[in-house]
C-alpha cells in the first residue's frame, strides 16, 4: 500500500504544488491517476519515487519510507529513460548490474525478457535509433528484468503510435498481473484509464487535489467532465 | 554505402587542396626568389634526407614523448579537480576549487618557464610547462561537461538501487566523455605549439629545437622540412582522436 499522507511540495517554495494532499493507492492493484498536463501528476510519482522529497508531510511504501525502497521500484519517467549511451542490451541489464546480481544470472534473465517482448532485434542498437513504441517496449523490458513490484509509470502510452499501443497495453497487463504489482500510471488520456486502471483517480486544482472514483459507476463523458473541472 | 562514398569524397578534396597549396608554394617561391622561402621541391627533398638518416625520428620522439608525458599528469589531476567539483557540487570544497582554477585561467603560464626551472630539472621543467598550460583547456571542459550530465538519468540510478559510485560510473562520465575528449584534442593542438616555445628556449633535442637551431644558422630549407614534419604530427594526432572519438562515441553518431 502506498499512502501520501497530507504532503506539501513547491519547486520555488513560494507555488506549492501540494498542500496536504492525501490518498492511498492500495496493494497489488492498478491505480491510475488522470488530469491535465501541469497539475502535477509527475511531481507525485517522483516523490513516490524518492526522487524528491516532501516539504512537510510523508510517504510511506508498504510501511517504510521511498528511499528505503530504491531497488524495489520500477519508474518508467516521461521522458525518455534510457541511457543514450548504453546500447539496449546495457539499458535492460542494467538495473541488475546495480544490485550486482552475478553475471551469468543477468545474461539468462536477458534473454527471457527479451525473448518474451520480441524484441531480439533491437538489443544492439542504440535509443536514438529507436521508435517511441520501441523506447517504451524496452523501458518496460527493464522494469521486467529487475522483477519490481512497485510499478510507477509516467505517461507510458504517450509518444506511441496505434501499432504499439495494444502490444504496450498487454504487456502492463502481464507485468501486473504476474508479479501482482502495486501499480500508480499517471495519464492525462482518458482512453488510457479505461483500459488499464482498476482504481481510478483524477487530480486537479492548484494546489491539486486527488479524488478517487468509482471505476465501475463512471461512464466516459463523466470522466471528461471530471477532468475539465466542469 | 553512402558513408562509404562521402569518406571517399572527403579524401578526395583533403588531396585536391593538399596539391593546390604545394603548387601555390612551388611556384610563389620560385617567382620570388628569396632564399628565405625555398620552393617546395627542395624541402622536400631535404626533408626525405632527414628522415631517412634519423633525425627527424629521433627528434620527433623526444617532443612526443614531452606531449603525452605531459597529458597524462593533465588529464589525471584535470580528472582530479573535475571529479571533485562534480562530487561536492554543492560545498566549500567545490567553490574553492572552482575559483582557484577561474582565477588561475587568465595568468599567461609560459611565463612560469624561468621559475620551473629552479624547481625541476630542465627535462621535467620543460614538460611541467606543457602540463600546465594544456590543465586548463581539459579541466574547464571537464568541469563543463561533468556538471551538465542529465539529472532525471542520474536520479533514475537511485531509484534502481545504484550508488553514487555507480552513478559517476554509469551517468556522469560517459556523459562527459564527448567533452573530454574533445578537450583532449584541443589539448593535443596547444601541446604541439608550447613544445615548439619550450624546446626553442631551451634543449639540445625535439622538433621544436631544430626548427628554432635550423633558424639560427640560416638553414631554410631544413627548418622548413623540420615545420613540415612537426604539421604531420600535429595533423595526424588530430585525425587519430578524431577517429577514436567515433570509435567510443558510437551511440553519438
Amino acid at each position: 500500500m502506498i499512502v501520501v499522507d497530507q504532503i506539501y511540495f513547491s519547486y520555488d517554495k513560494r507555488r506549492y504544488i501540494f498542500k496536504g494532499l492525501k490518498t492511498v493507492f492500495e496493494a497489488h492493484k492498478t491505480s491510475i491517476i488522470l488530469g491535465p498536463n501541469g497539475v502535477g501528476k509527475t511531481t507525485l510519482l517522483k516523490l513516490i519515487a524518492g526522487v524528491l522529497s516532501p516539504i512537510r508531510g510523508e510517504i510511506r511504501i508498504f510501511g517504510k519510507n521511498p528511499v528505503e525502497m530504491r531497488g524495489r521500484i520500477g519508474y518508467i519517467p516521461q521522458l525518455n529513460g534510457l541511457y543514450p549511451w548504453m546500447s539496449v542490451r546495457e539499458n535492460i541489464m542494467l538495473p541488475l548490474k546495480l544490485r550486482r546480481v552475478d553475471p551469468m544470472k543477468i545474461i539468462s534473465s536477458l534473454k527471457d525478457v527479451v525473448s518474451r517482448l520480441g524484441i531480439e532485434d533491437l538489443l544492439d542498437k542504440y535509443p536514438k535509433q529507436l521508435s517511441g513504441g520501441e523506447i517504451q517496449k524496452v523501458q518496460l523490458a527493464r522494469v521486467l528484468i529487475a522483477g519490481n513490484d512497485i510499478l510507477l509509470l509516467d505517461e507510458p502510452l504517450s509518444m506511441i503510435d496505434i501499432d504499439y499501443r495494444r502490444e504496450i497495453i498487454s504487456i502492463l497487463k502481464e507485468i501486473s498481473s504476474r508479479n501482482n504489482s502495486t501499480t500508480v500510471i499517471v495519464t492525462h488520456n482518458v482512453e488510457d484509464v479505461l483500459e488499464l486502471g482498476d482504481k481510478i483517480y483524477v487530480m486537479r486544482g492548484k494546489p491539486a487535489e486527488i479524488l478517487e472514483i468509482d471505476k465501475n459507476s463512471v461512464s466516459r463523458d463523466s470522466l471528461y467532465k471530471f477532468y475539465k473541472g466542469i | 554505402m553512402s558513408n562509404m562514398r562521402k569518406l571517399n569524397t572527403d579524401i578526395l578534396y583533403a588531396v585536391a587542396s593538399i596539391v593546390m597549396l604545394i603548387l601555390l608554394w612551388q611556384s610563389l617561391s620560385i617567382a620570388l626568389n628569396k632564399n628565405y622561402f625555398p620552393p617546395f621541391s627542395n624541402v622536400i627533398e631535404r626533408f626525405y634526407e632527414n628522415i631517412l638518416n634519423g633525425i627527424f625520428v629521433k627528434n620527433a620522439i623526444s617532443s612526443l614523448t614531452r606531449i603525452l608525458v605531459a597529458m597524462l599528469i593533465s588529464l589525471a589531476s584535470g580528472f582530479a579537480v573535475g571529479i571533485l567539483i562534480t562530487w561536492f557540487r554543492i560545498g566549500y570544497i567545490s567553490n574553492f576549487i572552482k575559483v582557484l582554477v577561474f582565477l588561475s585561467y587568465p595568468i599567461p603560464h609560459i611565463t612560469l618557464l624561468p621559475i620551473l626551472f629552479y624547481f625541476f630539472y630542465v627535462e621535467w621543467s620543460k614538460i611541467v610547462l606543457i602540463s600546465i598550460i594544456i590543465f586548463y583547456p581539459l579541466t574547464l571542459s571537464i568541469i563543463e561537461w561533468s556538471s551538465r550530465f542529465p539529472r532525471d538519468l542520474g536520479d533514475l540510478i537511485y531509484v534502481m538501487g545504484g550508488g553514487r559510485f555507480d552513478l559517476f560510473r554509469y551517468v556522469i562520465l560517459p556523459s562527459s566523455l564527448p567533452g573530454i575528449l574533445t578537450g583532449v584534442r584541443i589539448s593535443f593542438n596547444t601541446a604541439y605549439a608550447v613544445v615548439f616555445i619550450v624546446e626553442s628556449l631551451v634543449g639540445s633535442d625535439g622538433l621544436g629545437y631544430l626548427i628554432y637551431n635550423y633558424w639560427h644558422i640560416l638553414d631554410y630549407e631544413d627548418m622548413y622540412s623540420a615545420i613540415i614534419m612537426l604539421s604531420i604530427l600535429g595533423v595526424s594526432t588530430y585525425l587519430i582522436l578524431l577517429y577514436l572519438e567515433r570509435k567510443l562515441l558510437k551511440w553519438l553518431y
